[in-house]
């Protein structure tokens, strides 16, 4: 298998290109109170390799991949229903959810991979949003599985190109980890400064 | 976060780690502790002992640590694994085989520098009028003038000794106090008290704009307007050339001024070399040391931060250039 795109890379181009590209392409990381927090939630998670709760059998930190899609990654819980042989991911979030959208195609990211792996349709997932203490249901239409491949393909070509997308301040960089190093209102700045010679 | 260098002065000391902290000890007395989340870098003067967990521990965090002798020579570094960032370092390889950005970026550094000694020669004219300081800022506009049209490196560096010439020969005049020997800028080795005072200032200063080179993702050994020289972080060199009047001139004349820093605080070597005391150097780092948490404003960005990470925001706007976001390096200007 060649290179597989990492399955956070995805949720992470959809919600930032140029977070995207930071952290996977120049290989930058930060922490910000926000990472910390989700950080701790997940290591929570991943407590047990496999445990069952009333009928369902829960499979902790499984690794994904598809070969058609050429992605890789792990899903934080994986379920199984024993009455209905129903198998689909939950992926687990801080927050209320930062992202409907980025979220939705993380979880159907990991649906194609467990697809491709058993051969068998996933229909749908869900999300746990932490703070809430919710499952959102997510259903794995044609749009977002649409979507989701095209996003894959965007994350391929960003990888190949090396090119660093334009960076643009808007206010979802207050909360992104690498706004010190990205510098969007900075680099704004820059662009129009001149040296005086004076 | 804030965050400190820690730098062990005691000769003999023992540094240790322990639990989420580092610990360092003399003669079984317990010197100072400090958590490992607030170290930014460590800084050892002379024969400081670290134990390999100690080092383990902080080359983890991605904490580095440098090496000077007891009078402050630097020695070398510990630095943790380069950060993945090749595409930066091969964009600062690149450039470097380029004249014209090479010339940009040199002529950008010695401008920050040349512009910055002009300031704090005005900023004692603005209090009281000096022929000798009105002569030199004219000398230092004038160098600054011919750099803006030079279209070779060598042109370049012969503005930026003009101006550093004319910088230094008007330095005595705002010494206000004691009663020193300044005649001009001596490196090596250095032959008056002032001269070892800027010395050591520019020590740490250049090992700090070595941290923020390697943390932005730099090689600090290969740079523009400093040739590569054997053994000199030349890209460091670059970056510092700006900060030298604020950070160190200006500090050095506010110790000295106030007498914070005295004659009975250096001692003097064969050869007449001068060199602070055991308890003059630490006043002098841990002066430095506040001064680089101190808050100044950015001329092109307009908002507050500290020396500190100044050095890493201009760090980060070098790479900027390099990797072709911006069209030109903006140094750090004073006002």
């Amino acid at each position: 298998m060649g290179d597989l795109v990492p399955i956070s890379a995805l949720s992470e181009y959809d919600y930032c290109p140029v977070n995207c590209y930071l952290t996977y392409v120049q290989g930058e990381s930060r922490e910000n109170p926000y990472t910390v927090e989700g950080k701790i939630l997940h290591a929570r998670v991943h407590k047990k390799a496999k445990t069952k709760q009333d009928n369902v059998i829960q499979f902790r930190k499984v690794y994904l991949y598809s070969e058609k899609y050429g992605i890789s990654g792990f899903a934080d819980l994986v379920e199984a229903q024993e009455k209905t042989s129903q198998i689909y991911p939950v992926e687990y979030k801080r927050g209320r959810g930062r992202s409907w959208r980025s979220d939705r195609l993380q979880l159907c990211a990991q649906a194609l991979c467990l697809e491709e792996m058993l051969g068998q349709k996933i229909p749908f997932g869900y999300i746990f949003y932490a703070s809430s203490g919710r499952r959102e249901k997510v259903e794995f239409d044609k749009t977002l599985r649409v979507h989701t491949a095209e996003v894959i393909d965007k994350v391929r070509r960003l990888f190949k190109s090396h090119q660093k997308p334009e960076p643009s301040y808007s206010s979802k960089c207050n909360g992104c980890s690498l706004k010190p190093i990205c510098l969007p209102k900075e680099t704004a700045k820059l662009k129009l400064a001149e040296i005086s010679w004076r | 976060m804030k965050m400190s260098t820690l730098y062990v002065l005691q000769e003999g000391a023992y540094l240790r780690k322990e639990g989420e902290r580092i610990k360092a000890t003399y003669d079984k007395k317990v010197l100072l502790e400090m958590p490992l989340i607030k170290i930014e870098q460590v800084v050892l003067f002379g024969p400081v002992q670290v134990s390999t967990q100690a080092l383990t521990e902080l080359l983890k965090r991605g904490i580095e640590i440098s090496f000077l002798s007891k009078i402050g020579k630097y020695r070398g570094r510990l630095q943790p694994p380069f950060s993945k960032n090749s595409i930066l370092r091969r964009a600062q390889y690149a450039a470097s085989f380029d004249s014209q950005k090479t010339l940009l970026l040199a002529k950008a550094f010695i401008y920050g520098k040349l512009a910055n000694m002009r300031t704090v020669l005005r900023r004692t004219l603005r209090e009281k009028h000096s022929d000798i300081l009105e002569k030199s800022a004219r000398r230092i506009s004038a160098a600054i003038k011919g750099l803006k049209n030079s279209a070779r490196i060598d042109e370049a560096r012969g503005r930026e000794g003009e101006g550093t010439s004319a910088y230094f020969y008007a330095f005595k005049h705002l010494i206000k106090a004691g009663d020193y020997d300044f005649e001009g800028r001596e490196r090596r080795p250095p032959t008056d008290p002032i001269n070892a005072l800027l010395s050591l200032g520019y020590v740490l200063l250049t090992n700090d704009l070595s941290s923020a080179c390697n943390i932005v993702g730099f090689d600090s050994y290969v740079g523009y307007l400093h040739a590569d020289k054997y053994g000199k972080p030349a890209l460091a060199l670059d970056l510092v050339e700006e900060w030298r009047p604020a950070m160190v001139d200006l500090l050095v004349l506010w110790l000295i001024n106030k007498r914070m820093i005295k004659a009975d605080d250096f001692e003097v070597a064969m050869g007449n070399t001068y060199r602070l005391s055991k308890s003059g150097l630490a006043k002098f780092v841990q002066a430095y040391e506040k001064k680089k948490k101190t808050i100044i404003k950015h001329p092109v960005f307009g908002y507050k931060a500290s020396y500190q990470r100044c050095f890493e925001l201009q760090g980060r706007i070098l790479a900027k250039f390099l990797l072709g976001e911006i069209h030109s390096y903006m140094p750090f200007v004073i006002k």
